[in-house]
């Protein structure tokens, strides 16, 4: 359903800082898959992302969505008009709403997602019970704080709400750059498995990068190795589900020469 | 009595710059964008107006095309910080300073132009209050006076309902979180240009209004007026409330403006100073108004060194994000 193909993304290019993120990247996202994806600091993980959503144009090769069999090439299209394609959450959970703003109307802003936006009312009595709802699924008490400003929410909340507007408007593929990285243990834990609950729920394909081995292993049908902006690894199914921490760590020190996987990927 | 009456004309002055106020509030607080275009504009606002109405255009009229002509100004400098990267602080001087030209050629060469008082939108209703037997300046104050409140209320109640919509939502969402605007499909660049519009065509307005006040304008008028709004705006905060509601902010921006204006008018009434002096005290102000929190937290610091804090952890750590929110106002890149 996504695809790219040879996409090779290069920063700075033509001066001493140039870095090679994403050196041909051929990568087939399917309707039901969820990818998730690991990789060093620097592997080019976000910069995957980031390539998809359209923060960064790739210097070479096409980014392309098939939307209901019509195929797309997005290389071209501005980041906020792929929005309505894309669901994302951030790793700082400070990016994904507006603290500001009211909880509801974080919502109503992510409501409209994809559409033209009018002069008429942001949020409608109707849609406001219909947003209460669906955040009393999460049972985090914040559906008797809807004109709390977002401000006042711990990360974990912050990441949850982020991610019920990601997901409010059904996109054709949610993006999560370490979505549980910022949280604790435990918050993490149920960020996740709304994460898992919200994508069960739409059958909404995800790409998820993760600095975690167990929940890389864990959650998804697919898993994904980056290693100097290249897929080094790509197991699914059967396979992936049998994988141990062990054979991960292996695969990396094959793949990278012998080198040893660094601190933050040893210790998760 | 003499102050009184000095006082009176200094609420009406208030209310007129009110618009103004407002106008800087929309860049300033919402976009959280420091448009230093409102110089120029002011004068922009001055120039256009009287001009008009020396065409024999109504003063109503006059001072709604000046508005129109002062989102040009907004427009400029929102294409010059999207489009083409300028900083944000650098837009804005610029075309503030390419204002100070074209106001030139707007005023056919001169630095200031001016009407005679019947011209004035304030003249009918300034007649009126005569003719019901008021004395010639309590009628001009109380002329001023209602038109800077009926200006006041309906830019307010455009505002309100303005950000009220799905536009003004994404509006206030860009100034609050850019890339989560972008993530959820906003146009930001469009977004801050439309704030930068709306903001400098309220403020054309405000120097159309305060020009016919004065019966003359030209490219004096706007130095210094963006520091003017930030007191209004600083002023007026300090009756804010977290949760108060968007209109009543905006009214407070406004009695923040008429506050700015019975101080400079007491000042200059008791010849404590030059009137020439009014734009030192307005940096004065705003500085001391920004600073205030930082040097009650260190008088507060060192009282519970000393042994004498009142304050226990819990009431600190509430303080702390009203204290930050207070020092937000440095400029941004």
């Amino acid at each position: 359903m996504l695809q790219l193909d040879r996409v090779v993304k290069v920063f700075n290019e033509g001066t001493v800082n140039e870095k090679l993120a994403l050196d041909g990247v051929s990568l087939d996202v399917g309707e039901n898959d969820f990818v998730t994806v690991i990789g060093g600091n620097g592997a080019g993980k976000s910069t995957l992302l980031n390539v998809i959503c359209g923060l960064h144009a790739p210097t070479s090769g096409t980014v392309s969505l098939n939307v209901d069999g019509v195929e797309i090439n997005l290389s071209k299209m501005l980041e906020h008009k792929r929005a309505k394609y894309f669901g994302r959450v951030f790793q700082d959970p400070m990016m994904g709403t507006a603290a500001t703003m009211e909880i509801q109307e974080n919502l109503a802003l992510a409501m409209l997602r994809g559409d033209r936006r009018n002069l008429s009312r942001a949020l409608k009595k109707k849609e406001a019970s219909f947003f209460q709802e669906r955040l009393a699924q999460f049972d985090l008490g914040l559906e008797t704080r809807m004109s709390s400003k977002v401000g006042l929410l711990s990360g974990g909340q912050r990441q949850a709400l982020t991610l019920l507007m990601a997901t409010l408007r059904r996109p054709r593929l949610l993006l999560l750059d370490e979505h549980t990285a910022a949280l604790d243990p435990k918050t993490a834990a149920k960020v996740m498995e709304i994460t898992c609950e919200l994508t069960a729920e739409q059958r909404i394909p995800a790409v998820m990068i993760t600095h975690n081995m167990k929940d890389a292993i864990k959650y998804g049908n697919r898993l994904i190795m980056m290693n100097e902006g290249q897929i080094i690894y790509d197991v699914s199914g059967e396979e992936k589900s049998s994988l141990h921490v062990r054979d991960l760590l292996l695969r990396f020190e094959q793949a990278s020469g012998g080198e040893l996987a660094n601190d933050r990927l040893l210790l998760a | 009595m003499g102050v009184i009456i000095s006082v009176y004309g200094g609420i009406g002055q208030g209310l007129l710059w009110a618009v103004l106020g407002i106008g800087v509030y929309l860049t300033f607080r919402i976009l959280d964008f420091p448009d230093l275009t409102a110089e120029g504009t002011v004068s922009l606002g001055c120039a256009v107006g009287l001009q008009f109405i020396n065409e024999d255009i109504s003063p109503l009229i006059a001072t709604l095309l000046a508005a129109l002509i002062g989102i040009f100004a907004g427009l400029c400098t929102g294409l010059l910080h999207t489009k083409l990267k300028i900083p944000a602080v650098l837009s804005g001087i610029l075309t503030m300073i390419a204002l100070y030209s074209i106001n030139i050629r707007i005023m056919n060469g001169g630095t200031s132009v001016s009407i005679q008082s019947s011209q004035s939108i304030l003249a009918p209703l300034k007649n009126a209050f005569m003719d019901m037997g008021m004395e010639r300046q309590i009628a001009t104050h109380t002329s001023t006076a209602v038109v800077g409140l009926t200006a006041c209320a309906l830019v307010i109640a455009l505002l309100y309902w303005f950000f009220g919509t799905q536009v003004g939502a994404a509006m206030r969402a860009t100034g609050s979180n850019e890339r989560m605007c972008r993530a959820q499909g906003i146009d930001t660049d469009s977004m801050k240009i439309l704030t930068l519009c709306l903001s400098n065509g309220l403020i054309a307005m405000a120097g159309a209004l305060v020009a016919q006040h004065m019966s003359y304008g030209g490219t004096n008028v706007g130095t210094g007026s963006i520091v003017m709004g930030l007191a209004a705006i600083i002023l007026g905060e300090a009756f804010m409330g977290k949760r108060s509601p968007f209109y009543v902010k905006l009214a407070l921006v406004a009695l923040g403006s008429v506050l700015y204006y019975i101080i400079i008018t007491l000042i200059i009434f008791y010849g404590l100073l030059l009137p020439t002096d009014t734009k030192l005290i307005t940096a004065a102000m705003v500085v001391l108004a920004i600073s205030l929190p930082r040097f009650r937290r260190l008088a507060r610091i060192a009282l519970d060194r000393l042994g004498f804090g009142k304050a226990d952890k819990k009431e600190k750590f509430m303080m702390e994000p009203q204290l930050r929110a207070n020092q937000k106002i440095e400029f941004k890149r």
